[in-house]
Protein backbone atom coordinates (compact mmCIF):
# COMPACT_ATOMS: atom_id res chain seq x y z
CA UNK A 1 0.00 0.00 0.00
CA UNK A 2 3.02 2.25 0.47
CA UNK A 3 4.01 2.45 -2.99
CA UNK A 4 0.23 3.22 -3.76
CA UNK A 5 0.49 5.78 -1.59
CA UNK A 6 4.32 7.16 -3.05
CA UNK A 7 2.59 7.45 -6.56
CA UNK A 8 -0.57 9.00 -5.43
CA UNK A 9 1.78 11.90 -4.02
CA UNK A 10 4.00 11.80 -6.91
CA UNK A 11 0.80 12.21 -9.27
CA UNK A 12 -0.83 14.81 -7.27
CA UNK A 13 2.77 16.93 -6.88
CA UNK A 14 2.50 16.67 -10.61
CA UNK A 15 -0.96 17.96 -10.91
CA UNK A 16 -0.55 21.13 -8.93
CA UNK A 17 2.41 21.96 -11.56
CA UNK A 18 -0.09 21.64 -14.79
CA UNK A 19 -2.13 24.98 -14.96
CA UNK A 20 -4.06 23.87 -17.97
CA UNK A 21 -4.69 20.34 -16.44
CA UNK A 22 -6.13 22.47 -12.94
CA UNK A 23 -7.90 24.16 -15.32
CA UNK A 24 -9.27 21.49 -17.03
CA UNK A 25 -10.89 19.69 -13.20
CA UNK A 26 -11.61 22.94 -11.81
CA UNK A 27 -13.44 25.07 -14.22
CA UNK A 28 -16.38 22.11 -15.54
CA UNK A 29 -16.83 21.90 -11.98
CA UNK A 30 -17.10 25.80 -11.79
CA UNK A 31 -19.21 26.00 -14.55
CA UNK A 32 -21.58 23.88 -13.45
CA UNK A 33 -22.17 25.18 -9.99
CA UNK A 34 -22.38 28.87 -11.41
CA UNK A 35 -24.66 28.50 -14.59
CA UNK A 36 -27.51 26.92 -12.72
CA UNK A 37 -27.00 29.66 -10.47
CA UNK A 38 -27.95 32.27 -12.82
CA UNK A 39 -30.74 30.07 -14.43
CA UNK A 40 -32.44 30.09 -11.18
CA UNK A 41 -32.47 33.08 -10.07
CA UNK A 42 -33.34 34.94 -13.41
CA UNK A 43 -36.30 32.03 -14.16
CA UNK A 44 -39.67 33.18 -15.18
CA UNK A 45 -42.51 30.99 -16.14
CA UNK A 46 -40.96 29.27 -19.07
CA UNK A 47 -43.97 28.42 -21.32
CA UNK A 48 -40.93 26.17 -23.26
CA UNK A 49 -39.85 24.52 -20.15
CA UNK A 50 -43.74 23.39 -18.95
CA UNK A 51 -43.60 21.46 -22.49
CA UNK A 52 -41.16 18.97 -21.32
CA UNK A 53 -43.51 16.14 -19.65
CA UNK A 54 -40.69 15.50 -16.75
CA UNK A 55 -42.88 12.55 -14.55
CA UNK A 56 -40.54 13.84 -11.85
CA UNK A 57 -41.48 16.85 -11.28
CA UNK A 58 -45.22 16.27 -11.52
CA UNK A 59 -47.56 18.28 -9.17
CA UNK A 60 -45.29 22.34 -9.55
CA UNK A 61 -46.47 25.08 -10.16
CA UNK A 62 -45.80 26.61 -13.50
CA UNK A 63 -42.49 28.40 -11.85
CA UNK A 64 -41.54 25.74 -9.68
CA UNK A 65 -41.68 23.16 -12.63
CA UNK A 66 -39.19 25.59 -14.99
CA UNK A 67 -37.04 25.39 -11.67
CA UNK A 68 -37.04 21.63 -11.84
CA UNK A 69 -36.18 21.09 -15.41
CA UNK A 70 -32.97 24.07 -14.84
CA UNK A 71 -32.29 21.69 -11.62
CA UNK A 72 -33.07 18.53 -13.53
CA UNK A 73 -30.70 19.09 -16.20
CA UNK A 74 -28.06 20.96 -14.40
CA UNK A 75 -28.29 17.68 -11.38
CA UNK A 76 -27.76 14.91 -13.75
CA UNK A 77 -24.57 17.10 -15.46
CA UNK A 78 -22.71 16.26 -12.32
CA UNK A 79 -22.92 12.09 -13.08
CA UNK A 80 -21.37 13.54 -16.65
CA UNK A 81 -18.44 15.66 -13.97
CA UNK A 82 -17.25 12.31 -12.79
CA UNK A 83 -16.25 11.21 -15.85
CA UNK A 84 -14.79 14.08 -17.58
CA UNK A 85 -12.55 15.28 -14.95
CA UNK A 86 -10.75 11.70 -14.04
CA UNK A 87 -10.73 11.10 -18.13
CA UNK A 88 -8.58 14.28 -18.17
CA UNK A 89 -6.30 13.87 -15.68
CA UNK A 90 -5.49 10.23 -16.85
CA UNK A 91 -5.15 10.99 -20.36
CA UNK A 92 -2.36 13.47 -19.05
CA UNK A 93 -0.79 11.39 -16.57
CA UNK A 94 -0.37 8.20 -19.00
CA UNK A 95 0.41 9.82 -21.99
CA UNK A 96 2.76 11.90 -20.17
CA UNK A 97 4.45 8.99 -18.62
CA UNK A 98 5.02 7.80 -22.40
CA UNK A 99 6.31 10.86 -23.92
CA UNK A 100 8.79 11.86 -21.32
CA UNK A 101 9.85 8.41 -21.11
CA UNK A 102 9.34 7.56 -17.52
CA UNK A 103 7.52 4.62 -18.06
CA UNK A 104 10.65 2.23 -18.45
CA UNK A 105 12.78 3.38 -15.21
CA UNK A 106 8.93 3.56 -13.34
CA UNK A 107 8.68 -0.27 -14.35
CA UNK A 108 12.37 -1.32 -13.41
CA UNK A 109 11.42 -0.90 -9.77
CA UNK A 110 9.97 -3.41 -8.08
CA UNK A 111 6.64 -1.99 -8.15
CA UNK A 112 3.57 -4.68 -8.57
CA UNK A 113 1.32 -4.10 -11.33
CA UNK A 114 -1.88 -3.59 -9.05
CA UNK A 115 -0.19 -1.11 -7.33
CA UNK A 116 1.12 0.81 -10.40
CA UNK A 117 -2.35 0.88 -11.68
CA UNK A 118 -4.30 1.66 -8.35
CA UNK A 119 -2.11 4.26 -7.82
CA UNK A 120 -2.97 5.99 -11.32
CA UNK A 121 -6.41 5.18 -10.68
CA UNK A 122 -6.95 6.77 -7.60
CA UNK A 123 -4.62 9.89 -8.83
CA UNK A 124 -7.53 10.29 -11.17
CA UNK A 125 -10.49 9.35 -9.79
CA UNK A 126 -10.20 10.74 -6.15
CA UNK A 127 -9.63 14.62 -7.69
CA UNK A 128 -12.51 13.52 -9.76
CA UNK A 129 -14.69 12.58 -7.07
CA UNK A 130 -13.97 15.35 -4.54
CA UNK A 131 -14.66 17.91 -7.38
CA UNK A 132 -18.10 16.21 -8.16
CA UNK A 133 -18.91 15.84 -4.72
CA UNK A 134 -17.88 19.18 -3.72
CA UNK A 135 -19.56 20.93 -6.46
CA UNK A 136 -22.88 18.90 -6.40
CA UNK A 137 -22.91 19.76 -2.98
CA UNK A 138 -22.62 23.33 -3.59
CA UNK A 139 -25.54 23.09 -6.04
CA UNK A 140 -27.82 20.80 -3.87
CA UNK A 141 -27.59 24.07 -1.35
CA UNK A 142 -27.67 27.05 -4.06
CA UNK A 143 -31.30 24.71 -5.35
CA UNK A 144 -32.37 25.08 -1.51
CA UNK A 145 -31.49 28.50 -1.38
CA UNK A 146 -33.18 30.03 -4.90
CA UNK A 147 -36.18 27.58 -4.49
CA UNK A 148 -38.60 25.91 -3.06
CA UNK A 149 -38.25 22.74 -0.67
CA UNK A 150 -41.03 21.24 -2.97
CA UNK A 151 -38.62 22.13 -5.61
CA UNK A 152 -35.26 20.55 -4.24
CA UNK A 153 -37.21 17.27 -2.87
CA UNK A 154 -38.17 16.73 -6.98
CA UNK A 155 -34.85 17.57 -8.10
CA UNK A 156 -32.85 15.71 -5.08
CA UNK A 157 -34.63 12.80 -4.77
CA UNK A 158 -33.60 9.27 -3.60
CA UNK A 159 -32.66 8.13 -6.92
CA UNK A 160 -30.33 10.73 -8.08
CA UNK A 161 -28.46 10.98 -4.46
CA UNK A 162 -28.09 7.14 -4.80
CA UNK A 163 -26.98 7.48 -8.59
CA UNK A 164 -24.76 10.84 -7.29
CA UNK A 165 -23.08 8.71 -3.87
CA UNK A 166 -22.03 5.65 -5.30
CA UNK A 167 -22.80 5.75 -9.17
CA UNK A 168 -19.93 8.74 -9.46
CA UNK A 169 -16.79 6.80 -7.87
CA UNK A 170 -17.62 3.92 -10.56
CA UNK A 171 -18.60 6.44 -13.36
CA UNK A 172 -15.06 7.76 -12.75
CA UNK A 173 -13.41 4.35 -12.35
CA UNK A 174 -15.42 3.72 -15.65
CA UNK A 175 -13.62 6.47 -17.37
CA UNK A 176 -10.32 5.96 -16.20
CA UNK A 177 -10.26 2.54 -17.31
CA UNK A 178 -11.42 3.60 -20.45
CA UNK A 179 -8.94 6.15 -20.96
CA UNK A 180 -6.35 3.76 -19.64
CA UNK A 181 -6.84 1.61 -22.55
CA UNK A 182 -7.06 4.36 -25.31
CA UNK A 183 -3.99 6.28 -23.83
CA UNK A 184 -2.03 2.54 -24.48
CA UNK A 185 -2.69 3.46 -28.76
CA UNK A 186 -2.15 7.32 -28.63
CA UNK A 187 0.65 9.63 -27.81
CA UNK A 188 -1.13 12.86 -27.56
CA UNK A 189 -3.57 14.05 -24.89
CA UNK A 190 -6.13 15.88 -27.18
CA UNK A 191 -6.42 12.22 -29.29
CA UNK A 192 -6.96 10.71 -25.63
CA UNK A 193 -9.79 13.26 -24.93
CA UNK A 194 -11.46 13.15 -28.14
CA UNK A 195 -12.15 9.28 -28.37
CA UNK A 196 -12.95 9.03 -24.26
CA UNK A 197 -15.93 12.05 -25.29
CA UNK A 198 -17.82 8.55 -26.55
CA UNK A 199 -18.12 7.12 -23.05
CA UNK A 200 -19.91 10.05 -21.91
CA UNK A 201 -22.60 9.27 -24.20
CA UNK A 202 -24.56 7.02 -22.28
CA UNK A 203 -25.22 9.38 -19.56
CA UNK A 204 -26.05 11.91 -21.83
CA UNK A 205 -28.94 9.24 -22.86
CA UNK A 206 -30.14 9.71 -18.98
CA UNK A 207 -30.34 13.24 -18.95
CA UNK A 208 -31.98 13.54 -22.46
CA UNK A 209 -34.23 10.49 -21.30
CA UNK A 210 -35.39 11.88 -18.42
CA UNK A 211 -36.46 14.84 -19.35
CA UNK A 212 -37.75 14.46 -22.72
CA UNK A 213 -40.60 11.62 -19.99
CA UNK A 214 -39.20 8.33 -21.43
CA UNK A 215 -38.10 7.34 -18.06
CA UNK A 216 -38.03 8.51 -13.88
CA UNK A 217 -34.91 8.19 -12.44
CA UNK A 218 -36.28 6.15 -9.34
CA UNK A 219 -34.57 4.51 -6.18
CA UNK A 220 -35.41 1.72 -8.33
CA UNK A 221 -34.18 2.63 -11.49
CA UNK A 222 -30.54 3.92 -9.66
CA UNK A 223 -29.91 0.78 -8.04
CA UNK A 224 -30.45 -0.92 -10.61
CA UNK A 225 -27.87 1.37 -12.85
CA UNK A 226 -25.57 1.06 -9.84
CA UNK A 227 -25.68 -2.52 -10.02
CA UNK A 228 -24.72 -2.72 -13.32
CA UNK A 229 -22.33 -0.09 -12.96
CA UNK A 230 -20.57 -2.41 -10.32
CA UNK A 231 -19.38 -4.84 -12.86
CA UNK A 232 -19.15 -3.20 -15.44
CA UNK A 233 -16.66 -0.76 -13.63
CA UNK A 234 -14.63 -4.26 -12.49
CA UNK A 235 -14.80 -5.34 -15.95
CA UNK A 236 -13.32 -2.15 -17.47
CA UNK A 237 -10.56 -2.09 -14.60
CA UNK A 238 -9.83 -5.48 -15.18
CA UNK A 239 -9.02 -4.95 -18.86
CA UNK A 240 -7.01 -1.65 -17.90
CA UNK A 241 -4.94 -4.02 -15.48
CA UNK A 242 -4.21 -6.36 -18.38
CA UNK A 243 -2.60 -3.48 -20.32
CA UNK A 244 -0.55 -2.31 -17.75
CA UNK A 245 1.65 -5.28 -17.39
CA UNK A 246 5.56 -4.56 -17.92
CA UNK A 247 5.75 -6.61 -21.10
CA UNK A 248 2.55 -5.10 -22.66
CA UNK A 249 3.70 -1.45 -21.68
CA UNK A 250 6.99 -2.23 -23.28
CA UNK A 251 6.47 -4.23 -26.29
CA UNK A 252 3.04 -3.71 -27.17
CA UNK A 253 1.91 0.06 -26.22
CA UNK A 254 2.64 2.52 -29.02
CA UNK B 1 30.73 -15.82 -8.92
CA UNK B 2 28.99 -14.68 -11.81
CA UNK B 3 27.01 -11.45 -11.39
CA UNK B 4 24.99 -12.35 -14.53
CA UNK B 5 24.90 -15.64 -16.39
CA UNK B 6 22.50 -16.68 -19.36
CA UNK B 7 22.38 -19.85 -21.37
CA UNK B 8 20.57 -20.02 -24.87
CA UNK B 9 18.72 -16.34 -23.91
CA UNK B 10 16.14 -16.14 -26.40
CA UNK B 11 13.33 -13.79 -27.12
CA UNK B 12 11.83 -13.09 -30.39
CA UNK B 13 8.39 -10.57 -31.20
CA UNK B 14 6.11 -13.16 -33.60
CA UNK B 15 8.33 -14.36 -36.79
CA UNK B 16 11.35 -11.97 -35.82
CA UNK B 17 13.82 -12.79 -33.21
CA UNK B 18 15.33 -10.13 -31.66
CA UNK B 19 18.11 -12.02 -29.61
CA UNK B 20 18.89 -15.47 -30.23
CA UNK B 21 20.56 -18.34 -27.92
CA UNK B 22 22.87 -15.85 -25.67
CA UNK B 23 24.75 -17.35 -23.38
CA UNK B 24 27.15 -15.44 -21.29
CA UNK B 25 28.91 -15.64 -18.28
CA UNK B 26 29.88 -11.98 -16.32
CA UNK B 27 31.69 -12.26 -13.28
CA UNK B 28 31.53 -9.88 -10.54
CA UNK B 29 32.56 -7.12 -10.58
CA UNK B 30 33.25 -6.72 -14.27
CA UNK B 31 32.63 -3.55 -16.55
CA UNK B 32 31.29 -5.89 -19.57
CA UNK B 33 30.93 -4.40 -23.08
CA UNK B 34 27.75 -4.98 -25.01
CA UNK B 35 28.40 -3.27 -28.45
CA UNK B 36 26.29 -3.72 -31.69
CA UNK B 37 24.58 -1.99 -34.10
CA UNK B 38 21.17 -0.42 -34.09
CA UNK B 39 18.39 -2.79 -34.01
CA UNK B 40 21.05 -5.60 -32.52
CA UNK B 41 18.72 -6.63 -29.82
CA UNK B 42 21.10 -4.81 -27.05
CA UNK B 43 18.06 -2.82 -25.57
CA UNK B 44 16.13 -6.40 -24.90
CA UNK B 45 18.62 -8.03 -23.38
CA UNK B 46 18.80 -5.54 -21.22
CA UNK B 47 15.27 -5.56 -20.72
CA UNK B 48 15.41 -9.30 -20.24
CA UNK B 49 18.54 -9.31 -17.78
CA UNK B 50 16.93 -6.55 -15.33
CA UNK B 51 13.20 -8.78 -15.60
CA UNK B 52 11.07 -6.21 -17.69
CA UNK B 53 10.03 -8.54 -20.53
CA UNK B 54 9.97 -12.60 -20.19
CA UNK B 55 12.39 -14.35 -22.47
CA UNK B 56 10.71 -16.65 -25.17
CA UNK B 57 13.42 -19.27 -24.45
CA UNK B 58 16.58 -20.14 -22.64
CA UNK B 59 17.06 -19.26 -19.11
CA UNK B 60 19.54 -16.31 -16.63
CA UNK B 61 20.37 -15.75 -12.97
CA UNK B 62 20.60 -12.17 -12.13
CA UNK B 63 22.39 -11.52 -9.15
CA UNK B 64 21.99 -14.81 -8.12
CA UNK B 65 18.14 -14.74 -8.71
CA UNK B 66 16.50 -16.59 -11.20
CA UNK B 67 14.86 -14.84 -13.99
CA UNK B 68 11.48 -15.83 -14.25
CA UNK B 69 11.16 -17.11 -11.12
CA UNK B 70 12.50 -14.23 -8.75
CA UNK B 71 11.66 -11.03 -10.62
CA UNK B 72 11.15 -8.61 -7.98
CA UNK B 73 14.41 -9.55 -6.53
CA UNK B 74 16.63 -8.91 -9.79
CA UNK B 75 14.48 -5.92 -10.05
CA UNK B 76 15.75 -4.63 -6.42
CA UNK B 77 19.58 -5.78 -7.32
CA UNK B 78 19.84 -3.84 -10.45
CA UNK B 79 20.09 -0.17 -11.15
CA UNK B 80 19.04 0.81 -14.80
CA UNK B 81 20.01 3.99 -16.49
CA UNK B 82 17.51 3.97 -20.50
CA UNK B 83 18.40 5.26 -23.03
CA UNK B 84 16.40 8.46 -22.56
CA UNK B 85 16.90 9.66 -19.21
CA UNK B 86 13.25 10.04 -18.42
CA UNK B 87 12.56 12.26 -15.58
CA UNK B 88 9.69 13.98 -14.26
CA UNK B 89 10.13 17.27 -15.65
CA UNK B 90 7.61 19.47 -13.28
CA UNK B 91 9.39 18.18 -10.51
CA UNK B 92 12.68 18.98 -8.42
CA UNK B 93 15.87 16.77 -8.47
CA UNK B 94 15.10 16.29 -5.35
CA UNK B 95 11.60 15.05 -5.66
CA UNK B 96 12.26 12.75 -8.67
CA UNK B 97 15.01 11.05 -6.83
CA UNK B 98 12.97 10.49 -3.57
CA UNK B 99 10.49 9.21 -5.39
CA UNK B 100 12.14 6.52 -7.02
CA UNK B 101 13.92 6.16 -3.64
CA UNK B 102 10.91 5.16 -2.39
CA UNK B 103 9.76 2.98 -5.51
CA UNK B 104 12.56 0.71 -4.28
CA UNK B 105 11.83 0.17 -0.83
CA UNK B 106 14.01 2.46 0.99
CA UNK B 107 12.74 4.35 3.87
CA UNK B 108 11.89 7.92 3.95
CA UNK B 109 15.08 8.59 6.05
CA UNK B 110 17.73 6.35 4.01
CA UNK B 111 15.61 7.60 1.01
CA UNK B 112 16.44 11.47 1.59
CA UNK B 113 20.02 10.56 2.63
CA UNK B 114 20.70 8.24 -0.28
CA UNK B 115 19.27 10.99 -2.30
CA UNK B 116 21.84 13.98 -1.02
CA UNK B 117 24.71 11.51 -1.52
CA UNK B 118 24.30 11.24 -5.08
CA UNK B 119 23.07 14.77 -5.52
CA UNK B 120 26.44 15.68 -4.28
CA UNK B 121 28.42 13.14 -5.49
CA UNK B 122 27.67 14.06 -8.53
CA UNK B 123 27.22 18.30 -8.33
CA UNK B 124 23.96 18.66 -8.61
CA UNK B 125 23.25 19.15 -4.85
CA UNK B 126 22.99 23.02 -5.82
CA UNK B 127 19.90 22.52 -8.24
CA UNK B 128 18.25 19.78 -5.75
CA UNK B 129 15.02 22.29 -5.83
CA UNK B 130 14.82 23.57 -9.61
CA UNK B 131 12.70 21.67 -12.17
CA UNK B 132 14.31 18.87 -13.80
CA UNK B 133 12.18 20.48 -17.37
CA UNK B 134 15.19 23.15 -16.98
CA UNK B 135 18.42 20.96 -16.76
CA UNK B 136 20.85 20.67 -19.85
CA UNK B 137 21.37 16.90 -21.12
CA UNK B 138 24.54 16.42 -18.98
CA UNK B 139 22.48 17.52 -15.63
CA UNK B 140 19.61 15.19 -16.66
CA UNK B 141 22.07 12.44 -17.37
CA UNK B 142 23.63 12.69 -14.57
CA UNK B 143 20.21 12.69 -12.29
CA UNK B 144 19.43 9.60 -14.04
CA UNK B 145 22.55 7.64 -13.21
CA UNK B 146 21.78 8.73 -9.55
CA UNK B 147 18.25 7.40 -9.71
CA UNK B 148 20.03 3.88 -11.07
CA UNK B 149 22.47 3.51 -7.61
CA UNK B 150 20.06 5.43 -4.91
CA UNK B 151 19.03 1.79 -3.64
CA UNK B 152 22.80 0.57 -4.08
CA UNK B 153 22.55 -2.31 -6.68
CA UNK B 154 25.37 -5.48 -7.07
CA UNK B 155 24.65 -4.89 -11.43
CA UNK B 156 24.04 -1.47 -13.19
CA UNK B 157 22.76 -1.53 -16.77
CA UNK B 158 24.10 1.40 -18.37
CA UNK B 159 22.61 2.27 -22.12
CA UNK B 160 24.55 4.34 -23.76
CA UNK B 161 24.98 6.56 -20.78
CA UNK B 162 27.47 9.36 -22.80
CA UNK B 163 25.69 9.82 -26.19
CA UNK B 164 24.82 12.96 -27.14
CA UNK B 165 26.95 14.55 -23.98
CA UNK B 166 29.33 17.23 -24.79
CA UNK B 167 32.92 16.13 -23.77
CA UNK B 168 33.32 17.58 -20.42
CA UNK B 169 30.01 15.82 -19.17
CA UNK B 170 30.72 12.93 -20.84
CA UNK B 171 33.92 12.97 -19.11
CA UNK B 172 32.54 13.05 -15.89
CA UNK B 173 30.21 10.26 -16.48
CA UNK B 174 32.75 8.14 -17.75
CA UNK B 175 34.93 9.25 -14.41
CA UNK B 176 31.81 8.19 -12.54
CA UNK B 177 31.77 4.46 -13.90
CA UNK B 178 35.29 4.22 -13.30
CA UNK B 179 34.31 4.88 -9.45
CA UNK B 180 31.73 2.67 -9.50
CA UNK B 181 33.67 -0.28 -10.72
CA UNK B 182 36.23 0.21 -7.97
CA UNK B 183 33.40 -0.06 -5.82
CA UNK B 184 32.99 -3.72 -6.94
CA UNK B 185 29.77 -3.36 -9.01
CA UNK B 186 29.45 -5.34 -12.37
CA UNK B 187 28.36 -2.70 -14.97
CA UNK B 188 26.92 -3.80 -17.87
CA UNK B 189 27.58 -0.82 -20.62
CA UNK B 190 25.63 -0.85 -23.97
CA UNK B 191 27.14 1.97 -25.81
CA UNK B 192 28.32 2.79 -29.58
CA UNK B 193 31.26 4.48 -28.11
CA UNK B 194 34.02 2.37 -28.90
CA UNK B 195 37.38 4.48 -27.29
CA UNK B 196 34.88 4.58 -24.47
CA UNK B 197 34.75 0.98 -24.34
CA UNK B 198 38.25 0.22 -24.68
CA UNK B 199 38.91 2.72 -22.17
CA UNK B 200 36.49 1.18 -19.62
CA UNK B 201 35.58 -2.69 -20.40
CA UNK B 202 37.14 -5.84 -18.72
CA UNK B 203 34.90 -7.87 -20.72
CA UNK B 204 33.73 -6.91 -23.90
CA UNK B 205 30.75 -8.87 -25.47
CA UNK B 206 30.05 -7.83 -29.62
CA UNK B 207 26.32 -8.71 -30.51
CA UNK B 208 24.21 -9.08 -33.22
CA UNK B 209 21.02 -10.70 -32.45
CA UNK B 210 24.18 -13.20 -31.64
CA UNK B 211 26.98 -13.31 -29.83
CA UNK B 212 29.26 -12.84 -32.25
CA UNK B 213 32.45 -12.96 -29.90
CA UNK B 214 33.42 -12.14 -26.02
CA UNK B 215 36.52 -11.61 -24.49
CA UNK B 216 38.98 -8.99 -22.90
CA UNK B 217 39.59 -6.22 -25.74
CA UNK B 218 43.23 -7.69 -25.66
CA UNK B 219 41.58 -10.78 -26.59
CA UNK B 220 39.60 -9.64 -29.20
CA UNK B 221 42.39 -8.00 -30.78
CA UNK B 222 44.44 -10.60 -31.10
CA UNK B 223 41.51 -12.71 -31.98
CA UNK B 224 40.61 -10.43 -34.68
CA UNK B 225 44.29 -9.70 -36.18
CA UNK B 226 46.71 -11.29 -34.61
CA UNK B 227 49.87 -10.64 -32.20
CA UNK B 228 52.69 -8.46 -33.77
CA UNK B 229 55.28 -6.05 -33.91
CA UNK B 230 55.96 -2.84 -35.50
CA UNK B 231 59.56 -1.54 -36.40
CA UNK B 232 60.20 1.47 -37.78
CA UNK B 233 63.10 2.20 -39.72
CA UNK B 234 65.31 4.81 -41.12
CA UNK B 235 64.47 4.70 -45.13
CA UNK B 236 62.64 2.83 -46.99
CA UNK B 237 61.21 -0.67 -44.57
CA UNK B 238 60.55 -2.74 -48.28
CA UNK B 239 64.52 -3.15 -48.18
CA UNK B 240 64.08 -5.44 -44.89
CA UNK B 241 61.59 -7.43 -45.94
CA UNK B 242 63.24 -10.61 -46.70
CA UNK B 243 65.18 -10.47 -43.41
CA UNK B 244 62.18 -10.72 -41.37
CA UNK B 245 60.51 -13.43 -43.97
CA UNK B 246 63.37 -15.35 -43.95
CA UNK B 247 62.81 -16.05 -39.64
CA UNK B 248 60.98 -19.05 -38.82
CA UNK B 249 59.47 -17.96 -36.16
CA UNK B 250 57.83 -15.12 -38.56
CA UNK B 251 54.44 -15.71 -39.55
CA UNK B 252 54.23 -12.68 -42.11
CA UNK B 253 55.31 -9.23 -42.63
CA UNK B 254 54.19 -6.52 -44.28
CA UNK B 255 56.20 -3.43 -45.32
CA UNK B 256 54.81 0.24 -45.84
CA UNK B 257 56.88 3.27 -46.10
CA UNK B 258 59.12 3.38 -43.20
CA UNK B 259 56.91 0.66 -40.65
CA UNK B 260 58.24 -3.04 -40.60
CA UNK B 261 54.24 -4.70 -39.64
CA UNK B 262 55.63 -8.51 -38.66
CA UNK B 263 53.14 -11.22 -37.15
CA UNK B 264 54.21 -13.07 -34.40
CA UNK B 265 52.79 -15.86 -32.30
CA UNK B 266 54.39 -14.65 -28.93
CA UNK B 267 55.69 -11.08 -29.54
CA UNK B 268 57.05 -10.90 -25.88
CA UNK B 269 59.19 -14.03 -26.78
CA UNK B 270 59.95 -13.21 -30.09
CA UNK B 271 60.97 -9.55 -30.72
CA UNK B 272 64.63 -9.97 -29.53
CA UNK B 273 65.51 -12.30 -31.91
CA UNK B 274 63.42 -10.16 -34.30
CA UNK B 275 65.47 -7.19 -33.53
CA UNK B 276 69.16 -8.62 -33.47
CA UNK B 277 68.25 -10.58 -36.84
CA UNK B 278 67.32 -6.48 -38.05
CA UNK B 279 70.54 -5.27 -36.69
CA UNK B 280 72.77 -8.07 -37.74
CA UNK B 281 71.49 -7.06 -41.16
CA UNK B 282 72.17 -3.37 -40.76
CA UNK B 283 68.85 -2.48 -40.31
CA UNK B 284 68.97 1.50 -38.71
CA UNK B 285 66.02 0.59 -36.26
CA UNK B 286 64.21 3.92 -35.23
CA UNK B 287 61.51 2.11 -32.64
CA UNK B 288 60.18 -0.83 -31.99
CA UNK B 289 56.23 -1.08 -30.95
CA UNK B 290 53.65 -3.51 -30.35
CA UNK B 291 50.88 -3.93 -33.47
CA UNK B 292 48.15 -1.66 -32.34
CA UNK B 293 44.24 -1.79 -33.45
CA UNK B 294 41.50 -0.05 -31.91
CA UNK B 295 38.54 -1.62 -30.62
CA UNK B 296 36.45 0.13 -33.19
CA UNK B 297 38.82 -2.07 -36.20
CA UNK B 298 38.06 -4.91 -33.89
CA UNK B 299 34.49 -4.24 -33.90
CA UNK B 300 34.21 -3.67 -37.74
CA UNK B 301 35.94 -6.11 -39.04
CA UNK B 302 33.88 -8.07 -36.95
CA UNK B 303 30.48 -6.87 -37.77
CA UNK B 304 31.40 -6.87 -41.40
CA UNK B 305 32.62 -10.39 -41.83
CA UNK B 306 28.96 -11.23 -39.85
CA UNK B 307 27.46 -9.38 -42.58
CA UNK B 308 29.04 -10.80 -45.43
CA UNK B 309 28.03 -14.58 -43.62
CA UNK B 310 24.33 -13.45 -43.25
CA UNK B 311 24.47 -12.75 -47.12
CA UNK B 312 25.86 -15.77 -47.94
CA UNK B 313 23.56 -17.75 -45.69
CA UNK B 314 20.84 -15.91 -47.37
CA UNK B 315 21.87 -17.07 -50.91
Amino acid sequence: MHKVLVILRKEFMEIVQQRVLLLSILLPSLLFVVIPLIFLQRVGNGSKASSLNVPSLQGLTLHEYTQGVVGTTFSNIFLLLSMIVPSTIAAYSIIGEKTSHTLEPLLATPVRRWQLLAGKMLAALLPAVLVTWVSGGLFIAELAILTDANVVSHVVTGGWLILFIAGTPLLGLIAVAVMTAISSRVNDTRTAQQLSIWAVVPIAGIVLGELSGQFELTVLVAVIATGILIPLAILLTWGAAQLFGRETILTRWK
Amino acid sequence: MNAIETNQLTRAFGSLVAVDDLTLAIPEGTVFGFLGPNGAGKTTTVRMLSALIAPTRGTATVAGHRLGEHNEAIRQSVGILTETPGLYDRLSAWQNLLFFAEMYDLTAERAASQVERYLRLLDLWERRDDKVGGFSKGMRQKLAIARALLHEPKIIFLDEPTAGLDPEAARVVRDFIKELRTEGRTIFLTTHNLPEADELCDLIGVFRTQLLRLGTPAQLRAGMFGSGTQVQVVGDAAHWLETVRALSFVQDAAASESTLSVSLAHPDEQNPALVRALVEAGAPIRAVEPTSHSLEEVYLELVESERKAAAVATK
